[in-house]
């Protein structure tokens, strides 16, 4: 038997003649709708539901309220409205004259919310100069301040304790900021699943993309990324072993920074690296005890992870964490520091032709354990390697973002007890992350906790109302195992409202209406 | 309307074992077939017309495509910038139409389900919905932005103007693309897209553009013409294996020949003006090349054909399908027929696509041809032995027809040049080599690792397969056996058994986060474990030796190795 089901997705015609848009402090836009704004925020009327964004996400809107004065009216007051005038920012005036700089003012929010929308264009992105960079964002300028204070000051504070300086001929280097991931891989030219990069031949440039709901990956990203720039100043010839790079690289991801004080600080914990390796050891530290793996195969050894032709995102874990490890100890730092500068520059250290045809010199394997060891001060690898493993299984992820990836780890591999108990713990301790709330909802969904899954998600969407996925995920934890019904259907097509051209609310939205047809 | 695939190959150039077939085609026209005279292109089924820039030639579309309904590229050759284009560069312009049909976009999902014998195939598609769409899912040649996108009236028809460029980490040069697509009033558009180097755009846009202010609607022969939203019946990858299994071999040949003969006419349908058709006696060649390098592969596919009808065709029963070439006149010619939307797939699909290389074949060195040649003889002999047989041989048998030598009608499987160095680099290391029995047992992850310790395991899983097809088969254990295909014939036996014994179903649910983890542990290694298990099982069947006869073997082994000084 042969059954063909067709779905006309409907993205439902929003009828409404007053059209408002608006700009969110995250980037995102939502345009030509029906609005309605009061004292707390703008309400977005969907033909499915309404929406209400809180005004602190806003940037600008053209809804506009047209409250009058609260409360009982003075006796002047009562003559005036009587008259037919009304209150508009504190003085009375004729309801037309109040009307018309109403819509001057919308329509002045609406050219910069349309102008702010052709920045998302590459073609029309911001362009700003600074001393060491040029930084071309289709961000909000106000948002990409912060980041640009934050690599001035993060070149100074590297070139100054590595002591580099900026070779001759270097011009500044373009840095590239994309407002979203999508388009980030779009315009970048990477596949999904990298996060950023630095092109390290001719034009050189450095490429990532803002994160609205993770913002502390977006940084982390962005002092990786610029770690292989500011490490690639020590000589533009000259091509790092992918585990030493990579791992400086990732340390330097876990700085801290204070955009108010303009400070990094430096030497933070890679939470998620770290629970990737704990996890792969059987140690994994967080929450709830500690068990030692016997499975000796897991261990990756220093000899072997140096030997790795290809460094891939596995490695970076245990790469980061003998960074880490070096530069935690007194007795290693400094060594360290000076092995990462030789490597490069010392003319003791043998150099063949990297691969690629860059015309880049490079160091094998062989050469970079006899360098290491002789500048760590280490006879034998198999000594420094297990201080390492012993470091590691000290390391505890302390925050609450650690605990989410954690949780996330978990939620990914089939274990959704653990990820509840791990992002729980991640929203006890104060996760601003809306996705927090949304895993949860997850993991509670799969042990069919309805009641408390529904009570997350509402909470996820609380923090984050224009994200389509929400609203399928709660249409499922209200089905409660059942078929759906209209509120549940409801929801799937709010979810398109909000997020029209997002193809996985599509087809998540065709999932659910295929699981309705099985019993037809 | 018919159209003529006429070209006998030059008279000398072919042995008798070969059969030779000029056909001449008279086929209705298939959607998206139209015609290419003076210059203009006319589509009288899909409804349009358009003018082919001068000396241009039409590329065939891929089999399975549903979008692009015609393309072309320019015979000129052009360079990129060697310094902003990573190097050098070369690349012939293309012109593609692509056709979007509202009425298949507006459905947006469909669920596609067939159920049969308490089966059923549920298939979830998303149609692009539009040319800007279809650019944002397909375009894989770098990092690309719009740099135009505008709305405006050719010759009143309402037309969306994009400009797409190109630059961040393009492959194969930074790419302008200038496409404008004209909006039917019968709800079907076309895409007019032109592709250009960008280092060359400013003086050949103006090319571009002639072309596409030619562009024209005619009235629709028939409706429902789209190819979009339709998948090619797939009818092989229907069937279940089980089902598959209990019909006759009659049965089974003759669903394996309709399949193959419905998939060879339709690649035959879609060939321009100037493409040969060749039949050789179990090969369906489609050729663009010069006759001479036709003749020269028809005889080499040929041979390695020979060979794996040889070597594997008792391995079962079943019928292999006629093998399928397409050969392209060069190499830009290849990448613009590869470049099809991404949808454009079948499970029956066969094909093995290359291009004209002047240099490939002398040394009898045909490339990925043997192999490629070898996959479709051994997937049509049995679907599990690609992903299921034991790693090592997976392996091996890649890299021993990656040596394979083809001169007339004589295949040889030569060493490796590199392979020599690597035992040498070995010897100086002191490494120790695998045994047959270690060889024998290989997981993928100790390969890896293998690798990045520079033991050159590859090396030595292939010199074990030549030692097996070569003097090891007069080893006492294997001698009068068929060694290679018994082990074959015990893969296939052993992963149906594992998948048997290991049904997919439901699991109870795991009460705690400890009986989470340990389940997390064993699904994590599932992939790998099932792989090792149905090697052991393999190995007890095939080779279940004592100690005593593995070190007979190696012994015989490690003699091989000495007499190629390898030790």
């Amino acid at each position: 038997m042969r059954a063909t089901t067709t779905i006309a997705v409907l993205l439902a015609a929003t009828t409404s003649a007053a059209q408002d848009s608006l700009q969110l402090k995250d980037g995102r836009f939502v345009i030509d709708h029906r609005m309605s704004r009061d004292e707390k925020g703008v309400t977005i009327h969907y033909t499915n539901g309404d929406v209400f964004i809180p005004h602190d996400r806003i940037r600008s809107s053209t809804a506009l309220d047209k409250a009058g004065k609260a409360g009982p009216m003075s006796a002047e007051d009562r003559a005036k409205a009587d008259k037919g005038l009304v209150l508009h920012e504190g003085r009375w005036i004729k309801k037309e004259l109040r009307d018309q700089e109403l819509e001057k003012l919308r329509a002045k929010r609406k050219q910069a919310i349309e102008e702010a929308k052709t920045r998302r264009l590459w073609k029309n992105r911001h362009i700003k100069k600074t001393q060491n960079f040029q930084f071309e964002f289709t961000l909000d300028p106000e948002l990409m301040q912060s980041y640009i204070d934050l690599m001035e000051t993060y070149y100074k504070v590297f070139t100054k304790e590595w002591r580099i300086t900026k070779p001759a001929g270097q011009k500044r280097l373009p840095v590239c900021f994309y407002h979203n991931e999508d388009y980030f891989h779009q315009v970048g030219g990477v596949p999904e699943g990298v996060l950023g990069y630095f092109r390290f031949v001719q034009p050189i440039d450095l490429n990532f993309f803002y994160d609205r709901l993770d913002p502390e990956l977006t940084q982390d990203v962005m002092f990786h990324e610029a770690n292989h720039y500011l490490t690639y100043l020590i000589d533009p010839k000259f091509h790092y072993p992918s585990w030493v790079n990579e791992s400086l690289a990732e340390y330097y991801g876990a700085s801290e920074w204070d955009p108010k004080s303009k400070r990094m600080v430096v030497g933070g914990i890679q939470e998620g690296r770290l629970a990737v390796i704990q996890d792969a050891v059987g140690a994994n530290q967080v929450g709830k005890g500690t068990s030692n793996s016997t499975d000796k195969g897991k261990w990756l050894g220093l000899e072997e992870m140096i030997r790795i032709p290809r460094f891939q995102a596995i490695h970076y874990a245990w790469g980061w964490s003998f960074v880490h490890f070096l530069l935690s100890n007194k007795q290693y730092a400094g060594k360290f520091k000076r092995f990462y500068i030789d490597l490069a520059r010392s003319p003791r250290v043998k150099k063949v032709l990297a691969r690629g045809g860059y015309n880049m010199r490079t160091v094998e394997p062989d050469e970079q354990i006899r360098v290491l060891k002789q500048y760590l001060g280490v006879k034998d690898l198999k000594a420094l390697q297990q201080e390492w493993y012993r470091y590691i299984l000290s390391l505890k992820a302390a925050s609450a973002r650690g605990y989410h990836r954690a949780g996330q780890f978990a939620l990914s591999r089939n274990m959704p007890i653990k990820a509840q108990r791990l992002f729980q713990i991640s929203i006890d301790m104060g996760s601003k992350n809306p996705t927090t709330w949304a895993y949860l909802a997850k993991a509670q969904l799969q042990k069919r906790k309805y009641e408390e899954a529904t009570k997350s998600v509402d909470k996820a969407i609380e923090m984050d109302p224009l994200n389509g996925m929400f609203y399928i995920l709660k249409g499922r934890c209200i089905s409660a195992g059942h078929k759906p019904d209209d509120k549940a259907k409801r929801l799937r097509q709010l979810a398109l409202e909000v997020d029209p051209d997002n193809d996985q609310v599509i087809l998540e939205v065709a999932w659910d209406h295929l699981g309705e047809d099985d019993d037809k | 309307m018919t159209q003529n695939h006429t070209r006998f190959p030059h008279s000398g150039a072919w042995r008798c074992s070969v059969i030779a077939a000029a056909l001449t085609l008279s086929f209705g026209m298939l959607p998206g077939q139209g015609t290419l005279e003076r210059g203009i292109y006319t589509d009288a089924k899909l409804g349009f017309q358009i003018k082919v820039p001068q000396r241009w030639t039409q590329v065939p579309i891929q089999v399975d495509e549903k979008w692009i309904v015609a393309q072309f590229q320019s015979n000129r050759e052009y360079e990129g910038h060697v310094k902003l284009d990573g190097g050098f560069v070369s690349h012939r312009p293309v012109m593609r139409v692509i056709q979007f049909d509202k009425e298949v976009i507006k459905k947006m999902v469909t669920v596609e389900r067939s159920e049969d014998k308490k089966s059923s195939v549920r298939t979830l598609r998303l149609p692009y919905r539009d040319y800007k769409d279809y650019v944002k899912r397909n375009l894989s040649q770098g990092g690309f932005h719009f740099a135009v996108e505008k709305k405006d009236k050719l010759a009143g028809v309402p037309v969306t103007i994009y400009e797409v460029k190109v630059e961040k980490l393009a492959y194969g040069g930074r790419k302008h693309f200038l496409a404008y697509v004209f909006h039917g009033t019968e709800g079907v558009d076309f895409a007019v897209e032109f592709e250009f180097l960008m280092h060359h755009y400013k003086k050949l846009d103006s090319t571009g553009l002639r072309s596409i202010q030619s562009f024209k609607f005619l009235p629709r022969e028939n409706a429902n013409t789209s190819l979009a939203g339709k998948q090619t019946p797939a009818t092989f990858g229907k069937i279940l294996r089980l089902d598959w299994k209990k019909k006759t071999a009659a049965e089974r040949l003759k669903i394996r020949q309709e399949i193959e003969q419905a998939r060879i006419k339709k690649a035959i349908a879609g060939l321009p003006e100037g493409w040969t058709v060749i039949k050789t006696k179990n090969i369906t060649v489609l050729t663009h090349a010069s006759p001479k390098y036709t003749a020269r592969l028809c005889k080499a596919a040929e041979t390695c054909w020979n060979w794996c009808d040889k070597r594997f065709s008792k391995l079962n029963d079943e019928y292999v399908s006629r093998g399928l070439i397409r050969v392209c006149k060069n190499y830009d010619e290849y990448k613009a027929y590869r470049t099809g939307s991404s949808d454009a797939y079948s499970i029956d699909d066969k094909e093995i696509a290359i291009y004209e290389d002047k240099g490939e074949g002398n040394t009898g060195d045909w490339g990925h041809l043997p192999y490629a040649i070898f996959s479709h003889y051994m997937s049509d002999k049995d679907e599990l032995l690609s992903a299921n047989t034991p790693y090592w041989l997976t392996s091996a048998l890649s890299d021993y027809c990656a040596s394979a030598r083809v001169k007339g009608r004589q295949i040889e499987f030569r060493i490796n040049e590199y392979e020599p160095e690597a035992f040498r680099e070995l010897r100086r290391k002191d490494a120790k080599l695998m045994t047959p029995k270690e060889i024998m047992s290989v997981t993928a992850d100790a390969m890896s690792k293998a690798r990045n310790s520079k033991l050159a395991p590859d090396h030595q899983i292939v010199t074990f397969l030549r030692f097996l097809e070569g003097p090891g088969r007069q080893h006492k254990l294997l001698r009068g056996r068929d060694f290679l295909l018994d082990y074959l014939r015990a893969s296939v036996r052993a992963t149906e058994q594992y998948k048997d014994a290991h049904p997919a179903k439901a699991r109870k649910e795991a009460e705690t986060e400890e009986e989470e983890e340990a389940r997390a542990r064993k699904d994590d290694k599932s992939g790998e474990k099932a792989r090792t298990a149905i090697c052991e099982a393999v190995n007890k069947a095939v080779c279940n030796w004592s100690d005593g006869d593995w070190e007979g073997l190696n012994k015989a082994y490690q003699d091989f190795l000495r007499k190629l000084k390898y030790l």
